[in-house]
């Protein structure tokens, strides 16, 4: 009997342990997850999330942004079109000089110990690219080292460092196994009538147990994760300026251009179509009912080169019972004719000089009728029509298969010449087309073609005057029928700052806007007035100040920034 | 690519937004003004003399004895670091160092208006390209 209490005594005292530690992890690892939220995404007041300054002369644009580690990466840009300008960068500090390491074109990285040190910090840049060489300042804040006070932050710290946890977590391990060897059952002597008891006991010991492990598992990677430099994502800002890191820009290949007042013809808009010219295209048709085979070099397919006069398909007629025996009733009749015929014209022949001449002829002449008859019924009733390329092109419709059954006045095949397209629009302003000046049209995937104004109708068709162009050297792979966007350009001038379409997004409010680059990281939207010039450039008539720059490429992922 | 005649183009562009950008650029000795911490500083280069005026927020003449600064200038391909010392009439900081007056001059100046006060810095191109 005095054996029974020994084994319980530990497992109530292991149990309290147990619980204690676990309630220490338990707190430990909030702490820590809140300690690697705050590092990603600490709100401040400023719209940078790490220190940096920047300074640009005329020619280039430089930022300097101090990463945690202490290294000073620097970019180096053209100021007027924000493309990475290839050179070296010297740093001035406190006189001494630092010679920034290239590490592409236009970024460079300089490490220095004054760079670790809190405070305002003087920068003096030398840069040098190709001839140009130019000095450019900036000041740069240094914060101070994220403050962790008290000593229970400290123990923390500790409790959080990789070693520390590591060893917990053996610590645990080994607890574990002690505890789940101790509740392992025992043979117990007989008349005890606490039996029952022990066992809820065991069973949460070995939960317990099992909790340790894996506890002691879930702690080593938190004490393994690296510290990760985040990087920094644009974002729109409280004033609606778009803050957006030079790293951002030189992936989105954001460029500007420094706007400059100019003149432009206006232009007008309308809706055509691509169509090919009524000249240079052509539809193979079958003439009568029949059944489609193919032709000497097979039955025609898309994209084939096929040239005129091209056999490219049969059409066998096909009759009803009834058109048939008329058809061989008539051939019958028609060989009966010719058979009675030519026994007269030998006849008449041989008894040439005691009949009239002209009955000769006329026999002669009956008979060749016949024949012509005969042959002219011929192919309805054994031949085939031959389906016969009108123009030079290539097959841009088959509206068929062998062996189909068309009917006459059944389009088989469309042959275009992709080289000669036209484009037809329809212009609901009718006194604008006294003027064109020129023309182009814009493809749905942006391409420009250049058009040539050749003829309008008199007759209005939806309330507006048909106009038709010629395309002037159109691409290869120019799909027909597609709609296009037709830009005609008039004698009104516009003055204005020009820019390129691309630098002209819709903002979420909806008024067209171009963005802005007021400094080198913050872009601002403008809404602005434009008028559009031809396919590729607009002009901004109101909203834009001449020696501002703008981004002309990459606007559209600059607006979709939140 | 921009072209070199684009570059100069944009330059000539941005020439009189900068300048608005900086009110009037040129001080009462024919200097370029520049905004120089709290305070306005005037930069009149010579070959190879730099003479350097303060004034208050309103453009009126300060003292610059108890002012200390030093210079970088970047002249001919070359960078160099010379020191202000006051003139003996107090009116003017001047340096001297092996520099032609040139539109590619720049200057840094970092100036310590008074002692104890933090160290404040512009930059200068006090020779304007010719239009």
């Amino acid at each position: 009997m005095p054996i029974r209490p020994a084994p319980r005594r530990p497992q109530a005292w292991l149990r309290r342990a147990v619980f204690g530690v676990l309630a220490v992890l338990l707190l430990a690892h909030p702490t820590a997850a809140h300690e690697g939220h705050d590092h990603g995404a600490a709100p401040e007041p400023v719209a940078t999330a790490l220190p940096r300054a920047e300074a640009h002369s005329d020619l280039f644009e430089i930022v300097a942004i101090l990463q945690p580690g202490g290294a000073l990466t620097l970019t180096l840009d053209r100021y007027a079109d924000n493309s990475p300008l290839d050179g070296a960068v010297t740093l001035t500090l406190d006189g001494q000089e630092v010679a920034a390491e290239r590490q592409g074109i236009g970024l460079f990285v300089a490490r220095h110990p004054l760079l670790e040190r809190p405070g305002r910090l003087d920068l003096v840049f030398t840069v040098t690219a190709a001839e140009e060489m130019d000095l450019l300042t900036a000041t740069l804040e240094v914060p101070a080292p994220a403050a962790t006070p008290g000593a229970v932050v400290e123990a923390l710290a500790l409790l959080r460092s990789g070693a520390v946890q590591i060893g917990i977590g053996l610590g645990l391990l080994a607890l574990g196994l002690l505890l789940g060897r101790a509740s392992v059952r025992r043979p117990l002597p007989p008349m005890v009538e606490e039996a029952p008891v022990i066992r809820p006991v065991e069973a949460t010991t070995r939960r317990a147990a099992a909790l340790l492990l894996l506890t002691a598992f879930a702690a080593a990677p938190a004490g393994a994760q690296p510290a990760l430099v985040t990087g920094e994502a644009p974002r729109r800002l409280q004033d609606g300026a778009i803050f957006v890191p030079k790293p951002s820009q030189r992936l989105l290949s954001v460029r500007t251009q420094i706007t400059e007042h100019g003149e432009a013809s206006a232009a007008l808009r309308m809706i055509g179509t691509l169509v090919p010219d009524p000249n240079a295209s052509g539809r193979v048709q079958a003439s009568q009912n029949g059944r489609l085979e193919p032709g000497d070099a097979g039955f025609p397919t898309l994209g084939q080169r096929v040239e005129r006069g091209q056999v490219l398909a049969y059409v066998t007629p096909t009759y009803s019972a009834a058109e048939r025996g008329s058809l061989i009733q008539n051939a019958a009749e028609l060989d009966a004719q010719i058979t009675i015929l030519e026994a007269r014209v030998r006849r008449l022949t041989s008894l040439r000089g005691t009949v009239a001449e002209r009955e000769i002829v006329d026999a002669q002449a009956e008979l060749a009728g016949a024949r012509q008859r005969r042959t002219a019924i011929q192919p309805a009733l054994s031949g085939r029509e031959p389906l016969v390329a009108p123009v030079s092109g290539i097959v841009s419709t088959v509206r068929g298969a062998v062996g189909q059954l068309v009917d006459s006045a059944t389009t088989v095949v469309e042959i275009v010449d992709p080289s000669r397209l036209w484009v037809e629009a329809l212009a609901f302003d009718r006194a604008a087309l006294e003027r064109i000046t020129g023309a182009n049209a814009t493809l749905p995937d942006g391409r420009v073609l250049d058009l040539v104004f050749m003829g309008r109708g008199l007759t209005v068709r939806q309330q507006a005057v048909p106009v038709n162009f010629r395309v002037d050297d159109p691409p290869p792979d120019a799909p027909i029928g597609i709609s296009v966007l037709v830009t005609l350009r008039t004698a009104r001038a516009v003055q204005g700052i020009v820019l390129p379409a691309d630098a002209v997004v819709r903002s979420a409010e909806g008024p067209p806007v171009v963005f802005e680059h007021a400094t080198a990281e913050r872009f601002i939207p403008r809404q602005v007035r434009v008028q559009p010039l031809d396919g590729t450039r607009v002009v901004v008539t109101a909203g834009l100040e001449p020696g501002k720059r703008v981004v002309v490429q990459g606007a559209a992922l600059i607006a979709q920034v939140r | 690519m921009p072209t070199k005649r684009s570059l100069i183009a944009a330059a000539l562009i941005l020439l009189p937004s900068l300048a608005l950008a900086h009110g009037p650029s040129r001080g009462p000795n024919g200097g370029q003004m520049q905004d120089i911490g709290s305070y306005h500083g005037e930069l009149l280069a010579q070959d190879g003399r730099l003479t350097f005026f303060l004034y208050d927020t309103n453009d009126r003449p300060l003292s610059a004895t108890g002012a200390t600064a030093t210079g970088i200038v970047l002249a001919g391909g070359r960078q160099q670091t010379v020191t202000f010392a006051p003139r003996p009439d107090g009116t003017a900081l001047v340096a001297s160092g092996e520099f032609r007056a040139e539109p590619g001059l720049r200057v840094v100046v970092q100036l310590v208006p008074a002692a104890g006060q933090p160290r404040v810095q512009a930059r200068y191109a006090p020779i304007e390209a010719a239009r």
